[in-house]
């Protein structure tokens, strides 16, 4: 719909063109400018309105001229860009470890590292735990989809999955391609006869935690199965599988599914893409099969309203065209730095440096397949980010 | 040694002059308080650990009991830890890989020292030496890209054939399993007890193999009444450095077991061992319990290496009575 308007206009333009210069040689033609589309189309939003609505500047305080972090692996390839430009951009060194969303809420709690970051936002549990150092800022930067990709010969297009399905794969009750709740979501595909081989992960991992958060969601048979019943249990960085083999890290998962005729597993869509192995489409809460993309993951987290403690899940998102297996990523602060940090110069660094990363630093996300924050979240993220103080005084303007 | 060096310097004779000189500054005292120092602190380390150990898994040993050595479901989520499919799973592919590697380095240990002439011998021992360099990443990622590959088939020809009679080797075979982890620490542990059975057999007195041979005997009956009898108790050490090995092993067992908490019915099924759940776990244990948990299951092959170290050395021990018996 889109292309067909934009090739009618460019033919009118060319047209235009050729009437009124009476010349053909430079006529622009159409097909490259559908190439590029989203990227610039996705960026642009987010940076008008920041520019409308706060004069953002960075101040780029030195501080102690480095910042530790630790935590998810999901976002590392970001946060090492992210590390790379702002040394660039300010002079200061930031110290990304990428021990799991456990240690990184751990190095939160026990204040070993200036900011933790985590797949999943704080259990009431862990911010009790650190009450004494005070309360956490948690503030939501980057957004990723998990897919069900698959190692299937002869498929066309990319199969169809319900939430039924994928959770009846992956606790299993379907063995078979060729199962018949299959079948009848890829009506006109000849499935084959094989057997499932379930790949999941073997080590605690915030990818499976957005995985099973959206099974749990989406289908009551997951609960059952896997949780007894119990929600809490049927979703998380482990859960108790019922079937499969377990592989390490996302790239252990991927040479699982492709090494093995008739194999699935879930895996972050960057490693889906790098390594060329077909996903699936997933039905969402409004019952269209959307196929994973940095535009269906942005559709999903631009949710209509956010809490107000930015504590939400993106899990079976309600937005129409939304790839329902969607997470984000959190940095994780504490609100009153005064407590926790020797100078209130490292304190300054550490909120210039989340100021840039909720605004410039959201130009990295798009080349590494990561949803950039939504202009609806934007304002919010702002507001949490000044609303880290030094004993109660705001350190940004 | 130190007590016939001291007697030695005593007879230096009366004019050796004070006890300073006698005994410090020859640095026997120092000596021996250097070496009992470092065997304090070998013991200190090792009890030290074994405290630390026991103490961080205690929470786990109080809650489950004897539970967490005969549990066989292990699951974070649901806070239950049983280590029985992890006991079981490194005890299979321990007795899988040694199954496999003894036979193998004895043979190629008594091809070295009994049949090949020494400058051929030498290169291949160095070339069999050099396979215990390989680090163990390495024989991981030989073991999931080419090992799986090419064992899967066969482990499909077994278990959908005679394995279907046989217990142990029947289906589901989805190639990762206790029997390819078995395989490829085989050929990790291959080079150490080649080199030590080939050491060991190399030591056999010239004397003993001569007179057999002057008995009209065949080389055969060198290496059967001679080599492995005297060598037996070397051979046996050296099956259990590889054992130690094998049980340890982690990384390479990790990427081709299959990482599948529960007990496999057969070899072909996959599995996990308490080393390989210890490293896959261990990053992301904020469950209650979990961290507590998997120093427990350390602590499980810490004994399990222990009674294997104890059991060799009664072995050892009975081989060396019955010997001097015969003699």
């Amino acid at each position: 719909m889109l292309n067909g308007t934009r090739r009618i206009s460019a033919l009118a333009v060319a047209a235009a063109l050729v009437l009124s210069a009476c010349s053909s040689s430079a006529t622009p033609s159409p097909a490259p400018t559908t190439a590029p589309q989203d990227t610039p189309v996705a960026s642009a939003p987010a940076v008008a309105t920041t520019g409308a609505a706060t004069a953002v500047t960075y101040r780029c305080t030195k501080g102690d001229g480095q910042l530790n972090g630790a935590g998810a692996t999901f976002p590392f390839p970001l946060y090492s860009k992210w590390g790379a430009d702002y040394n660039t951009k300010c002079g200061v060194k930031l110290n990304y470890q990428s021990i799991g969303s456990g240690g990184g809420v751990k190095g939160w709690q026990q204040n070993t590292v200036d900011f933790g970051a985590s797949d999943a936002f704080l259990l009431d549990t862990e911010i009790t735990t650190a009450a004494a150092n005070g309360v956490p800022v948690e503030i939501p930067v980057a957004f990723g989809a998990v897919v069900v990709a698959y190692n299937l010969k002869g498929l066309s297009a990319p199969l169809k999955m319900t939430a039924d399905i994928v959770a009846g794969i992956f606790d299993g009750k379907i063995t078979k391609w060729n199962d018949a709740a299959i079948a009848a979501a890829n009506a006109g595909v000849t499935l084959p006869a094989s057997d499932i081989s379930v790949v999941h992960r073997s080590d605690g991992s915030g990818t499976t935690s957005i995985f099973t958060t959206y099974l749990t969601k989406a289908s009551p048979d997951w609960v059952t199965t896997v949780g007894k019943g119990d929600a809490t249990k049927s979703a998380g960085k482990t859960v108790e599988w019922p079937t499969g083999l377990g592989a390490s890290g996302n790239e252990g998962v991927t040479q699982g599914i492709n090494q093995t005729e008739g194999g699935v597993g879930y895996i972050e869509l960057t490693y889906a893409l790098a390594n060329k192995i077909p996903f699936a489409d997933v039905k969402n809460s409004s019952g269209a099969f959307i196929t994973p993309s940095l535009d269906s993951v942005k559709a999903a987290a631009n949710l209509p309203t956010y809490p107000a403690d930015l504590r939400f899940n993106l899990a079976n998102s309600p937005v129409a065209n939304g790839y329902p297996i969607t997470g984000s990523t959190w940095l994780i602060v504490y609100k009153d730095l005064s407590k926790v940090m020797k100078s209130q110069d490292r304190a300054n660094a550490l909120v210039d440096f989340l100021w840039w990363g909720i605004h410039e630093g959201q130009n990295d996300s798009a080349a590494l397949y990561y949803g950039s924050i939504p202009a609806g979240l934007l304002a919010q993220d702002e507001a949490a980010v000044k609303s880290i103080t030094w004993a109660g005084q705001p350190l940004l303007p | 040694m130190a007590v016939r060096i001291s007697s030695k310097a005593g007879q230096g004779g009366p004019a050796a002059g004070s006890f300073a000189r006698r005994h410090l500054l020859n640095g026997d005292i120092v000596f021996r308080l250097v070496v009992a120092a470092s065997a304090a602190l070998t013991i200190g380390l090792i009890g030290l650990m074994v405290f630390d150990s026991v103490q961080a898994a205690w929470p786990a040993f109080q809650t489950f009991g004897l539970g967490f050595v005969t549990g066989i479901r292990w699951s974070p989520s649901f806070t239950i830890y049983g280590a029985l499919p992890f006991i079981y799973g490194t005890l299979l592919t321990s007795v899988i890989a040694l199954l496999l590697a003894v036979p193998i380095a004895v043979l190629i240990a008594l091809l070295v020292t009994e049949f090949l002439p020494p400058q051929i011998g030498r290169p291949v021992a160095i070339v069999v030496d050099l396979l215990a360099a390989v680090p163990s990443v390495v024989w991981g990622l030989w073991g999931l890209l080419v090992l799986v590959p090419f064992i899967r088939p066969i482990e499909h020809g077994v278990a959908d054939g005679p394995g279907r009679l046989i217990p142990f080797l029947g289906p589901p075979t989805p190639g990762p399993s206790y029997f390819v982890a078995g395989v490829v620490v085989a050929v990790m542990i291959i080079p150490i007890v080649a080199a030590l059975t080939r050491e060991v057999f190399a030591t056999t007195p010239r004397l003993q193999r001569e007179a057999v041979l002057a008995l009209g005997g065949t080389r055969w009956d060198v290496i059967r009444r001679v080599v492995l009898p005297i060598g037996r108790t070397g051979l046996l050490a050296a099956v259990l450095l590889g054992l130690g090995r094998a049980i340890g092993e982690t990384i390479a067992v990790t990427m081709v077991i299959g990482n599948a908490p529960k007990i496999g019915g057969s070899i072909f099924s996959p599995g996990f061992t308490l080393a390989s759940v210890i490293a896959n776990e261990f990053n992301e244990a904020t469950e209650p319990l979990h961290a507590e948990s998997l120093v427990g299951l350390g602590v499980v092959l810490l004994v399990i290496a222990i009674v294997i170290n104890g059991a060799g050395v009664a072995v050892r021990r009975r081989f060396e009575r019955s010997a001097g018996r015969g003699r």
